[in-house]
């Protein structure tokens, strides 16, 4: 019930050189080696992600779902990446851990340097040994990604034992811990249970101990609670914060509700149509939103802290086709500010300092001058 | 009086469900190809025995006798695939015995859906009891052996006017049928299973239409895909059925001929004469997989979860 | 917003409503037990009304929702529409009355008959009530698509071709067809992306203003259900356990359940997220087949724990009872229930 604090990204340097040390002996060597790669660590990025584009080469076309996508994550940071359903959230997760299917799906171009590797660059052993080590997956539906004929316990066991190398009593005991560590009742008895004899929520639960089972540096989080009950739902993303703040896991919350995001993330990023429209601190995002389509976002649903009454101020018309789309806003065909510069060409990201910290949005009405107050 | 400003776009192809089946079965190449031979099968037992260079029963034992007693062999001068040991025209036969084939397929079939399609879809509509019961009734015709009942009524009946009929192949398609119905049954309980408890037919019960046209409108018209699918795809075994009846013996009476009876007569000659087996053998291997080529595109265009799909 | 007369009797009465489903096992069929959808459910909407249903899934509030025009069978109480016992009428009746009552679908996909054209599926109410046929009928058939904000050109597609919002005002148009007085609208939102929401939510409002029509609004969605309902009912495991007037039911909620759905519910605004006291219910919803004795919500209950679990709550099933001014809720501590602060969300003055 704790309210979620800003997390420092600096913990401090976690081991300090020793009073006298000869530089040249192995022991000296080491240290130095160590205390480099310590301070390198916390001048770089968790994640970054450079012109990221996956394409779905479709018979009706060639389908720019994730269009040159961009964005940083710190160690330990939770960054919601929001947008309606076919924005390219979820493709760019998928891209990002290589899950895209292939055919139809293409990463065409762009990095993901994923605490100093380039995942694009790694072959398929090395990703998949990275997945599950390193980077943690939660999916909307927990059935679809539970394997119906295995025992749970087996199936949290499982990850410990391939990537930690643990024995099998040894994972055992850790599937556990971790059972129990994600609120799942008498987890002893409930490790020979199979998929079908949980609840929804506590199947989520289950992910999430799967998820979590290697201590993940990196979390990605699909939708994992639009199939659940409010109730349910805040259980879950309780959960998802006490545990990620303390194993000091970096998270990206794929989701459609702001709500959620508002209370998760640090950061959010929005999408729409395969591109990264805005993207800032939370409550910059949340305040003063630089990309119409944001603010309609927040303006289109009924909002509990609002006080009801009027019509609500909703998106008219449809997202853009994205087979080969225009070279314009695309946004623009639904904006109420249009103006004539926004369908002759598209906008690029610019940083919008006086907004906020790394604040940056896509709008040619928002920028220095523009005519969007 | 539009309440409404901004009306909704919309993609400008225009397309119904039968439509872009057709579409998707086309774009799939072994379907068409499994769809042109079986036109080409269809025509031939139409219009066949007007093809056939002999009529099939006609024995060319001049040839024959010239030949020392021995079938000919193929390409001779008469006779493109050659002549069985009586001297009847192998071509001419293996054409007779398309006739056969198709007719054993859409006969087997008209009874598969006449007894299954009301079956299937009375316990599905109705459920409870007479579900119950109408399930276990095709339990029990699933559990019996196919084969055994077959020869059983086709020894039992030979004699009466149903065992003489048609050259003893109006049994045959009966016996076959009767078997066969209850994939069909079943597959059509399912199906209406699943569509009465769909929104749409509670929508169609929530404005007050009948449960008659209900069925009629909604419930029929949706489970036409997989029965078409379904119906495609138990031709193959239901030529199989009747093939392996000729071979050993039951059903088609000589002299008309089936691929069947072919194979079984020129399985005595296979050493010295094999194209006796090998050429209607084909002619089956060929009918079998067009079919099920087919079935299977047949499924793939028309499976509800690929509908309206670029 | 009841623009009805004084003393006339309201348009749906539902009194002491069970939907009970048999558990059958066994080849026998024999039946086991029961799950209680819908335990005894008293409600009645006012004409020009509308009520919102929330709920957790399972809590039977479509169950009831489908009862209310007879398209469940109840298996006890009444239902009254108009005055008329529904459960009395016979078929031929009921089919008659199914004029004035319709209900639109959550699925957008599942609701319209993949093989009808929008034109069939539009004109089939119409052919069915022979409210109008030949050049009227499909005259009727545009009309209603131009009502509901479509393009009355688009008789002759299918389905499929339209996106979920255009589908949602398709079965809207064929609910509208046979000019109902009262829809029971089963979360026709939450198949919908956020967008596409508020469009259809503006719709219903709409046509709600320019028919006079009465709506039973079911979503699990709280923030939809407080925008477009005058009241609004909190249902859990079968049973109704709040309902009252929307802004006194989200202002001062009476009952512990319905004070911790609201507080699950996330906001569109990091600050207030940061500030806000949540309760987290624990565990989940117990089967409706086996619902806890006394007050169903008692296994996880804050106020409950928070009272040192008092006898009544375990034994003692609490009756729906006034608890201010035409608010009710079964709780037996809903005043303390109602002076506490927990899940309430201040709105901000618009």
């Amino acid at each position: 019930m704790t309210p979620p604090t800003r997390r420092e990204t600096e913990t401090g340097t976690a081991a300090q050189l020793p009073e006298m040390v000869e530089v040249s002996t192995p022991e000296g060597q080491r240290l130095v080696a160590q205390l480099t790669d310590e301070a390198e660590r916390h001048s770089r990025k968790l994640l970054q992600v450079r012109d990221l584009s996956t394409y779905f080469f479709t018979p009706g076309g060639v389908v720019h779902a994730v269009d040159e996508v961009s964005f940083d994550l710190d160690y330990g940071e939770t960054l919601g990446l929001v947008g309606e359903s076919g924005c390219g959230k979820s493709v760019t997760a998928l891209s990002i851990a290589r899950l895209v299917a292939q055919p139809p799906g293409r990463i065409v171009d762009g990095e993901v340097i994923f605490d100093g590797i380039d995942l694009l660059e790694l072959s398929g052993e090395e990703m998949r040994l990275l997945r599950g080590r390193k980077i943690g997956f939660i999916f909307q539906d927990p059935m679809t990604s539970l394997n119906p004929t295995l025992r749970v316990g087996h199936q949290i066991s499982e990850s410990a034992r391939t990537h930690l190398g643990l024995s099998r009593q040894a994972a055992a005991a850790r599937a556990v811990d971790l059972l129990g560590m994600v609120g799942i009742p008498r987890p002893r008895e409930r490790l020979g249970d199979y998929p079908h004899q949980f609840s929804g929520g506590m199947r989520q639960r289950v992910m999430i101990a799967i998820a979590l089972a290697c201590q993940p540096m990196l979390l990605i989080a699909d939708e994992p609670t639009t199939a659940l009950d409010v109730t349910v739902q805040a259980q879950i993303m309780e959960l998802l914060r006490s545990l990620t703040q303390e194993f000091r896991t970096a998270v990206i919350l794929i989701t459609h509700d702001l709500g959620l995001a508002a209370g998760m993330c640090q950061r959010v990023s929005v999408m729409y149509a395969g591109r990264i429209v805005e993207t800032g601190l939370v409550d910059d995002i949340f305040e003063r939103p630089r990309m119409p389509y944001t603010r309609a976002l927040l303006d289109s649903r009924p909002r509990l802290d609002v006080e009801p009454g009027g019509r609500l101020r909703t998106i008219e018309g449809f997202p853009p086709d994205l087979v080969d789309p225009e070279p314009v806003c695309r946004f623009a065909a639904r904006c109420p500010h249009r103006r004539d510069v926004c369908d002759q060409r598209e906008p690029l990201m610019t940083p919008r300092p006086s907004h906020g910290q790394g604040h940056a949005a896509r709008c040619w009405g928002t920028e220095p001058g523009g005519w969007i107050p | 009086m539009p309440v409404l400003g901004g009306v909704e776009r919309l993609a400008s192809r225009p397309a119904g469900p039968r439509r872009d089946a057709l579409r998707r079965l086309s774009r799939n190449r072994l379907a068409v190809v499994g769809a042109v031979v079986v036109v080409v099968l269809l025509v031939i037992a139409a219009v066949g025995p007007a093809l056939a260079p002999w009529p099939y029963f006609v024995q060319d034992l001049d040839a024959i006798r010239a030949n020392g007693n021995r079938p000919l062999a193929p390409l001779s001068a008469e006779h493109v695939l050659g002549t069985d040991s009586l001297g009847r025209d192998l071509f001419s036969r293996l054409l007779d015995g398309a006739q056969i084939s198709v007719s054993v397929a859409l006969v087997v079939q008209l009874v598969v859906l006449v007894i299954g399609v009301p079956i299937g879809a009375a316990a599905g509509w109705f459920g409870g009891r007479i579900d119950n019961y109408l399930m276990r009734f095709t339990d029990v015709i699933y559990a019996f052996p196919d084969l055994l009942f077959i020869i059983l009524l086709s020894v039992v009946l030979r004699d009466t006017f149903l065992g003489k009929a048609m050259s003893g192949m109006l049994l045959i398609y009966l016996a076959i049928g009767l078997t066969a119905w209850v994939t069909m049954a079943r597959l059509v309980r399912g199906q209406v299973l699943s569509l009465k408890e769909s929104e749409f037919v509670e929508a169609a019960r929530a404005t007050g239409v009948s449960d008659f046209r209900i069925v009629v409108r909604h419930i029929l018209p949706n489970s036409i895909g997989p029965v078409i699918v379904a119906v495609t795809l138990g031709i193959p075994s239901a030529i199989l059925a009747e093939a392996t009846l000729s071979f050993i013996g039951i059903g088609i009476e000589a002299p008309r001929a089936s691929w069947g009876s072919l194979i079984n007569e020129g399985s005595r000659w296979i050493r010295s004469e094999p194209h006796l087996v090998v050429f209607p053998a084909l002619a089956l291997a060929i009918a079998l997989t067009s079919f099920t080529f087919l079935g299977d595109g047949l499924r793939d265009a028309l499976d509800p979860k690929l509908r309206g799909r670029q | 917003m009841t623009d009805g007369r004084a003393g006339e009797v309201p348009l749906v009465e539902a009194d002491g409503l069970e939907v009970h489903f048999p558990i059958l096992s066994g080849i026998l069929q024999r039946q086991r037990g029961s799950v209680r959808a819908v335990d005894g459910v008293t409600l009645s909407i006012e004409r020009g009304e509308t009520v919102g249903l929330v709920g957790e899934s399972g809590c039977g509030k479509s169950t009831l929702g489908r009862a209310l025009i007879r398209l469940r069978e109840a298996t006890g109480g009444t239902v009254r529409f108009d005055g008329r016992d529904l459960r009395a009428l016979s078929p031929v009746e009921l089919r008659r009355l199914r004029r004035r009552m319709q209900i639109i679908f959550q699925d957008p996909y599942g609701s319209l008959d993949p093989r009808m054209t929008v034109g069939a599926i539009v004109a089939e109410p119409i052919e069915t009530h022979r409210l109008a046929s030949g050049r009227a009928k499909a005259e009727r058939v545009r009309e209603l698509l131009r009502l509901v904000g479509l393009d009355p050109g688009f008789t002759a597609r299918y389905p499929h071709e339209f996106s979920g919002g255009q589908r949602q005002r398709i079965g809207v148009a064929r609910a509208l067809a046979v000019e109902p007085e009262f829809i029971v609208c089963d979360e026709p939102i939450s198949a919908l992306d956020v967008s596409i929401q508020g469009q259809v939510l503006n719709l219903l409002i709409d046509l709600r203003r320019e028919l006079r029509l009465t709506y039973l609004f079911i979503a699990h969605d709280l923030a939809a259900v407080r925008h477009i309902s005058d009241r609004v009912g909190v249902m859990y495991l079968g049973t109704l356990v709040e309902i009252g007037r929307s802004s006194l039911v989200y202002a001062s909620p009476a009952h512990p359940y319905t004070r911790a759905l609201l507080s699950a519910v996330p906001v569109a605004d990091p600050a207030i997220e940061r500030q806000r006291r949540r309760v987290i219910l624990v565990g989940d919803v117990p089967s409706p087949a086996d619902p806890p004795p006394g007050c169903r919500f008692h296994t996880r209950c804050w106020l409950y724990e928070r009272l040192g679990r008092p006898e009544d709550c375990r034994t003692v099933e609490p009756e729906l009872r006034a608890v201010g001014d035409g608010q009710r809720a079964a709780c037996h501590y809903a005043e303390i229930a109602q002076k506490s602060d927990v899940g309430v969300v201040e709105p901000a003055s618009a």
